[in-house]
């Protein structure tokens, strides 16, 4: 076979790109020339925020329909148990109560699902819910990481149990593992050798961090709305994914995929919890179906915590080998985590994948304990293995007196990063860390409480795709234009790029153009985890707009009496020596009714780097009085290929950041080992990060071309938040001396390591 | 804590749904644990401390009359939602630790997932459908989508009347004062630093704040 041509494209930083020959898949435009985009890339409001901000938005919470039931989950008020009897005869009394029974014989968390229970108002739900008498035989249980690691612990499961994936993972082989008691592992991975790097040392050190749960707690608890249109089931969700929704359930409904319609308008945030159609999901479709009524099953506040997904906590150990100018020469990494009764907890993708660390030996277990599943939140593993790393390489630089910066080049090939590293620092005031010790001693020696930090980390991330997305753009003779996918927007804001790049082509403004997303009867959309829906998605508009306006220069070109290829398409003309017509016209000339454009998502061109890097600064205040620790100032430096929507790009690294100083000060599910039970599962002791918490905050992209896709778009999601909660400990460290190695950096914490609170007995 | 009007005392037992949880609250600060269970008990309670069944309510919901007969457990967010249509006030924990009911109630930003909807009877409730509407929006919403102080959105309506609240005492607040008057508000995606320059572009009655 022939070599397919190859064009020549230019890739990589604005001012320093160079030249890459790639093979432009057939059907697909050509990447986006540097400085080539009139509309995309810019800051605009959000296309829905008018719907938003005056509550017409419609989230799945908010599905009314006349004789519509509300549905309950009676769930395990034990860590372990068997269901010894249920009794419901009472609750059955009650008017208009139906149920759904799954027949389980074992609950493994406090919070499982027992029964589900339909009635005709949520308050009547919750009487019958109380209603019925289960008689548990309460069964050992063990809570604690450390615990259930320990030979002779209750075991979670007696059989190995297989890895389950969900859309927001990371990709890669769930590789069967070995399972020993309650420890499912080592995986090992890892590149170069290791023993070699260790021998060429001139020293070694470890660290040990650690890392507690922190659950998702989107606004909108997980909910669905069922509804049975003869033999169709028809559902609103708040999902993350209308198609993973719909996949699963017509597999474990066992219906053909043509028979499931799934919807989500709006979804009151996810942030990985939020894939599946969950038991939740699939007790409210048997509940109508049985019923025969529409059903909304919404969780309440305290199920959400205890039962819908969470992060992981971790115990990390990082043993580093040096050179005595700070080059890493070899990373052995071991991670132990438990996500209860799931799997999933590995946090080794930042160890290999951040820096230039030129052997990598990495082993991931997973624990399992009698607690709510955990399940893939933002970055999963990430800020964990951030976390290890980064603090591992500040104590690497406080061992060889080094600037922690200086530490990290030493380490980082990444051009982009090292741009990034440079810009940041510069921002943030880099340069006054030395002057800033200087103060911090003279407050010491003053006795004044206050101290000052800088600190920072690096990002990673993947280019993950969704392959198979696509993209329709129906223009109509009247000169409306539609663009159709059924992806669903969690807040990222989607439907203003798909409009924004639609309206680039089609020399249209923004507001023309309709987006239709949320509908599993559109075209295929990825499922927004892991940073992939822009990505997946963009570059699929934009061969549907290309083509849409491929065939109205075909109608204009009749119409002007003009060759198509002579033709300019902007701000609403079509325009060739001298002669124009508008876009009105030239569609009221549409051989049918509508014009309809399809764009695949192309597979990503060869050769370029598929990591996304960032680097974020932290400047803190810590009272060494209370322990408390303030942050003032973040500066966050990413890239994120070819930002389509700027707004919504700068938004999502605000949110990323917000999001990683929670989990960095203040996150901590709570778990009495004596019961098993969740003490805090709500916002009021579960603590989340509030406005008086949020600091000032300084996103900068850099302008960067990566050259994978023909709008080299990419995500930023992830990326945003994978450092924040290291960058913060450095800071803290830098402000007190006093190095943190578990998160959440509580006061209590940090006035223990200072030694100004007395020593107390904690009993095991 | 001294109470003001947006806490009136139940007119007809006595009993608030805030009022026993505020107890609650008190009894339970040693021993977190026990708080949900208690929660739900003295919903349970409270019904059947209340046994006359549903009950007539009239309240003014942006400047219409809406009436109804609730039970009287039922919470304002409640009748709001299911009864009345207006879901634009979302629960988020339906204890009002999250601020995403909030409302106003004679002008004062109020919880309604805390408040009986008895207790609002002959009041005026204004909830983010009655601030304004796509078409016509209030400043304040028009600020919340020029400086994108919106991700998801579910947080949103409570944030924009929260801040509503604040400018109609305070036309001119300083940044503390919004902080403070969003501090019940919570929101997950991290909108926070697009709230306060929303709420400080309303006041300045320039809602075209652009963010560098």
């Amino acid at each position: 076979m022939a070599d397919a041509p190859k064009t020549k494209i230019e890739v990589g930083l604005a001012g320093k790109t160079t030249v890459m020959e790639v093979e432009i898949p057939a059907g697909d435009p050509p990447p986006y020339k540097v400085g080539e985009r009139p509309v995309t890339g810019k800051r605009r409001p959000r296309l829905d925020g008018p719907q938003m901000v005056t509550g017409r938005a419609v989230y799945t919470h908010d599905a009314r329909r006349p004789g519509m039931l509300h549905a309950r989950i009676l769930r395990s008020p034990h860590a372990h148990a068997k269901i010894v009897s249920i009794d419901a005869s009472q609750a059955e009394r009650m008017p208009g109560v139906i149920f759904e029974n799954p027949g389980k014989d074992t609950v493994r968390y406090h919070g499982e699902a027992v029964l589900a229970l339909a009635a005709p108002t949520r308050a009547a739900a919750e009487d019958a819910l109380r209603a019925v008498k289960v008689v548990y035989d309460v069964l050992p249980h063990t809570v604690s990481l450390a615990a259930a690691r320990k030979e002779g612990a209750p075991l979670v499961f007696q059989k190995p149990v297989e890895e389950k994936r969900s859309a927001g993972d990371v990709p890669g082989a769930a590789a069967s593992v070995e399972q020993k008691g309650n420890v499912r592992g080592p995986k090992a991975s890892g590149r170069g050798d290791v023993d070699k790097g260790f021998a060429e040392a001139d020293g070694t050190l470890e660290v040990v961090t650690t890392t507690t749960v922190q659950t998702h707690v989107p606004l909108e608890t997980h909910a669905l709305f069922a509804e049975w249109v003869g033999e169709t089931l028809e559902v609103q969700a708040s999902t993350q994914g209308t198609f993973s929704v719909r996949d699963e359930l017509a597999g474990v409904l066992k219906l053909p995929k043509d028979k499931v319609i799934v919807r989500a308008e709006f979804t009151g945030g996810g942030f990985g919890a939020k894939f599946g159609a969950g038991d939740y999901g699939v007790f409210a479709a048997k509940l109508a179906k049985k019923a025969g009524k529409p059903v909304l099953m919404a969780l309440d506040r305290k199920e959400e915590h205890l039962a819908a997904g969470n992060r992981p906590d971790s115990w990390n150990r990082v043993k580093l080998g040096y050179k005595n100018d700070g080059t890493v020469t070899a990373v052995d990494y071991e991670s132990f985590g438990s996500a209860g009764v799931a799997t999933g907890t590995g946090t080794g993708g930042f160890v290999k994948s951040a820096y230039g660390f030129p052997a990598v030996r990495v082993a991931e277990s997973d624990v399992f304990t009698h607690l709510g599943p955990g399940c893939a939140m933002r970055a999963p593993g990430h800020p964990q293995g951030c976390f290890a790393v980064e603090t591992a390489l500040e104590t690497l630089a406080d061992k060889l007196g080094m600037d922690p910066l200086a530490l990290r080049l030493k380490n980082d090939p990444s051009e982009v990063r090292r741009a990034e590293w440079e810009i940041g620092a510069k921002e943030i005031g880099w340069s006054r860390r030395a002057e800033i010790s200087k103060s911090n001693a003279a407050a010491t020696a003053a006795g004044s409480p206050l101290r000052r930090g800088l600190g920072c980390a690096a990002a990673v991330w993947y280019t993950f795709v969704a392959p198979g997305s696509q993209v329709i753009v129906r223009i109509h003779r009247d000169g409306s234009v539609e663009a159709e996918n059924g992806v669903q927007d969690i807040g990222g804001g989607v439907r203003t790029p798909i409009a924004m790049v639609v309206a680039e082509e089609l020399g249209l403004p923004v507001a023309r153009v309709n987006v239709k997303i949320g509908d599993s009867r559109y075209p295929f959309g990825p499922a927004s985890g892991g940073s992939v829906t822009i990505g997946s998605l963009i570059p699929a508009v934009r061969a549907a707009a290309v083509h849409a306006r491929e065939k109205l220069l075909a109608v204009a070109q009749k119409l002007l009496g003009v060759p198509a290829g002579e033709i300019a398409l902007a701000n609403g003309v079509f325009s060739a020596k001298g002669k124009s017509a508008d876009f009105r016209k030239v569609c009221s000339r549409l051989p049918g009714e509508t014009l309809v454009a399809t764009g695949d998502r192309a597979k990503d061109y060869d050769g370029a780097d598929t990591r996304i890097f960032g680097a974020q600064f932290a400047e803190v205040v810590v009272d060494v009085e209370t322990g408390v620790v303030g942050v003032k100032k973040v500066v966050a430096v990413h890239d994120c290929g070819q930002p389509v929507w700027k707004t919504g790009v700068e938004s999502q690294i605000r949110g990323g950041i917000l999001q990683g100083i929670s989990y960095a000060l203040f996150e901590e599910r709570v778990v009495d080992e004596r019961s098993g039970r969740v003490l805090n599962p709500n916002v009021e002791f579960y603590k989340i990060l509030g406005s008086k918490d949020t600091p000032e905050i300084v996103p900068i992209l850099v302008d960067f071309y990566p050259g994978k896709n023909n709008a080299h778009a990419r995500g930023i999601g992830e990326p945003a938040t994978v450092p924040t909660a290291a960058a913060v400990a450095n800071a803290v460290a830098h402000a007190t001396g006093i190095r943190p190695t578990a998160l959440p950096i509580t006061p209590a914490r940090i006035l223990d390591a200072l030694g100004t609170v007395p020593k107390r007995e904690v009993k095991a | 804590m001294a109470d003001d009007k947006s806490h009136p005392p139940d007119r007809t037992s006595g009993v608030t749904r805030r009022g026993l949880i505020k107890g609650i609250a008190t009894a339970v600060t040693a021993a977190s644990a026990g708080a949900t269970a208690l929660l739900v008990e003295t919903r349970h309670e409270l019904e059947a401390a209340n046994p006359s069944g549903p009950m007539p309510v009239s309240i003014a919901v942006n400047g219409v009359a809406r009436t109804g007969s609730f039970e009287p457990r039922t919470t304002l967010a409640e009748a709001l939602r299911d009864s009345w249509g207006l879901t634009g006030t979302k629960v988020g924990c339906d204890r009002g630790a999250c601020g995403a009911c909030t409302v106003l109630l004679d002008g004062l930003a109020v919880n309604s997932c805390l408040m009986l909807v008895h207790d609002a009877d002959g009041r005026k409730v204004t909830t983010v459908e009655g601030l304004g509407s796509p078409e016509a929006m209030a400043p304040i919403q028009k600020a919340f989508v020029e400086a994108d102080a919106l991700q998801c959105g579910f947080c949103t309506p409570g944030m924009v009347v929260s801040c509503a609240g604040l400018l109609a005492k305070n036309p001119s607040p300083s940044a503390y004062d919004v902080k403070e008057a969003v501090a019940g508000n919570l929101c997950r995606c991290g909108t926070y630093t697009g709230v306060f320059a929303a709420c400080e572009a309303a006041a300045q009655g320039k809602p075209e704040v652009t963010r560098g």
